[in-house]
């Protein structure tokens, strides 16, 4: 006799009631205290619920605040006083170290952002949260007009102080002390650059970010580019986590406890992160897009922005049905090396090179690890398994090294993540710079598929626990409004995956 | 007043949030360490304002002012010997 068969129609009825509630996923009751006849429900939560109908606007307002005072609170330090003109990077810390990220990785990280942004030609740009100016004092003396907002005082002062150092004539650049979503003044379609760079992590929720992107869109003129940067890839965020906690790891912590930090790390990340699939879906419902480039960042440093961060380009016009269709090859079939793919553009000359599902190097050993330590019998220290990544094999590709390839053999080389693969994997295509017919023309990336999807599904809650302690309560309330008093449940989880069957219930 | 009863019991909380249950003592490390990170430090500060009047935008604002319930309990006392000046 199985327990299904015996299970009381009385749960079907408590199941089927928390079902209807909005913020239910799926429900299963459990009768664990066969003495008492309580029940608990376990209940698997809608993300979406979670993140838009549990927040309003004044906690959303407390956030922001919360993030303006971590800036300007940097900015009254000893890192920010001593700041080199031009480049004040304090408050840039390695989640590893919890120091400082080295300057020079910094600034490699400064130039290829004004590389990307320069690269689209901006003449009139809004910039949303400049900060200390790492991109505006380098890119508005190219500029006819550059406006600038960030909502932390402080920051804009250092700013201007800058500013006035330097000197010259800074009559093209306006500083706005306002909030992202604020677009008072900013009148419709007059710029043609919008740059949101290192700053969607800090947005409460996905509402507000939907919200500041939409504000971005009406202010950005037909044929504009808005470019937001510096993104937190929400695929990778669990490759993230391993990859932090494996670093601060004792050798002698075990692999399940480890998982567990991992777990941790992820379920309690104040941060806003962000899949790829969000731009690719938001750009999809939006006639005046004509579709998200998502880019892997530029730079041969190796450290968390190169290996988790992405950069995204929106531009305003042209349609979908205009990019170029392309035969692509799976890269797994073969594994090439770049050794085999710079011979191959070399004496092949091919018009075009289209690969897919390219292993990533600067993760490869991040997925190892986080392999190791899901397996079923995860046995062993971090210790060892930080040994046996030190000599591991590895054959994927560092990204720098196929822009060298295509460089070096007189090809244009593009990169994406719109693939969204968890494993940071990334799809690559060449084409030869002489062929000019296919010149500025977009192709049809693989893409994850997002029709039907609400945006709120790509990205995570930034601060759930408080949400999940909410709508626990909300359940709660729910049931015993709604139930007679022993059918009520005494208790509520909230779990990935419901439970199994564990114990049939008397009668 | 002792005031480090008050921050023990806030401090207690931040670390509760993050179920670390590991031992504090007065000089234990709290952002250095990484028990804490910078969301927990602005509670801090944030709470340091409110309850005890610390103006940071004065007496400036160090990691190493907040990393420690010893270290909190002197930013305050700091503070409130400037304002009797």
């Amino acid at each position: 006799m199985s327990s299904e068969a015996e299970k009381p129609s009385q749960f079907d009825k408590v199941e089927a009631l928390l079902g209807q509630h909005p913020g239910v996923l799926a429900a299963k009751v459990l009768c664990e205290d066969s003495t008492h006849g309580h029940l608990t429900a376990y209940v698997v939560p809608r993300n979406e619920y979670l993140g838009a109908a549990l927040t309003d606007l004044d906690e959303e307002r407390k956030r922001i605040q919360k993030w303006r005072k971590t800036f300007d609170l940097m900015q009254m330090g000893k890192e920010a006083a001593t700041a080199e003109l031009g480049f004040n990077i304090a408050g840039w810390n390695s989640s590893y170290t919890r120091q400082p990220i080295p300057a020079r990785e910094m600034l490699d990280w400064v130039e290829s952002t004004v590389a990307h942004i320069s690269s689209l030609r901006p003449q009139e740009i809004l910039e949303i949260g400049c900060g200390t100016g790492l991109l505006l004092l380098r890119i508005a003396p190219k500029c006819k007009r550059y406006v600038a907002t960030d909502f932390a005082p402080a920051v804009l002062g250092k700013l201007r102080k800058q500013m006035n150092q330097i000197g010259g004539s800074w009559d093209s650049v306006e500083l706005l002390e306002r909030s992202a979503d604020n677009f008072d003044s900013i009148v419709d379609g007059s710029f043609d650059t919008i740059v949101i760079n290192s700053v969607t992590q800090h947005f409460p929720n996905v509402s507000y970010l939907i919200r500041v992107m939409e504000g971005a869109l009406r202010a950005l003129r037909p044929g504009g580019n808005l470019f937001i940067g510096d993104v937190r890839s929400l695929p990778l965020l669990e490759l993230y986590a391993t990859s932090v906690e494996m670093y601060q790891a004792p050798p002698e912590l075990s692999l399940a406890e480890l998982r567990e930090r991992i777990d941790r790390r992820v379920k309690q990340q104040e941060q806003l992160v962000i899949s790829p699939a969000f731009f690719l879906a938001f750009a999809n419902r939006n006639q005046k897009l004509s579709g998200a480039e998502i880019r892997l960042k530029r730079g041969h440093s190796d450290n968390e922005l190169t290996r988790f961060r992405y950069d995204v380009v929106l531009h305003a016009g042209g349609n979908q049905n205009e990019r170029i269709d392309v035969e692509w090859r799976d890269w797994t079939v073969n594994e090439e090396g770049i050794k085999d793919i710079r011979r191959m553009l070399k004496d092949n000359q091919p018009d075009r090179v289209a690969v897919t599902g390219i292993r990533n190097a600067r993760v490869e050993k991040d997925g190892m690890a986080r392999e190791r330590v899901l397996s079923a019998n995860a046995i062993g220290t971090a210790g060892e398994l930080k040994r046996e990544l030190e000599v591991a094999t590895t054959s994927g590709i560092e990204p720098e090294e196929l822009f060298s390839a295509g460089k070096e053999n007189g090809y244009r080389v593009e990169l994406s993540w719109a693939s969204c693969h968890s494993s940071g994997s990334y799809d690559a295509f060449l084409s030869k710079m002489d062929d000019g017919s296919e010149t500025g023309k977009l192709i049809k990336w693989p893409q994850l598929s997002t029709s039907g999807e609400e945006l709120a599904k790509f990205t995570n809650v930034p601060g759930q626990n408080i949400f999940k302690e909410r709508l626990i309560q909300q359940l709660l309330s729910y049931c015993n409004e709604n139930l007679p008093q022993q059918l009520a449940p005494i208790a509520l989880v909230l779990v990935d995956e419901l439970p199994s069957d564990k114990k049939a219930s008397p009668d | 007043m002792d005031n480090k009863i008050a921050i023990r019991q806030f401090v207690r909380n931040l670390l509760a949030q993050k179920s670390d249950d590991k031992p504090l003592s007065d000089d234990s490390s709290l952002l250095i360490s990484g028990r804490l990170d910078s969301v927990d430090a602005v509670e801090i500060v944030v709470m340091l304002e409110e309850k005890f009047g610390v103006d940071f935008a004065e007496i400036g604002f160090d990691q190493t002012m907040v990393d420690s319930v010893d270290s909190i309990d002197s930013t305050i006392r700091s503070a409130q010997t400037l304002k009797e000046k």
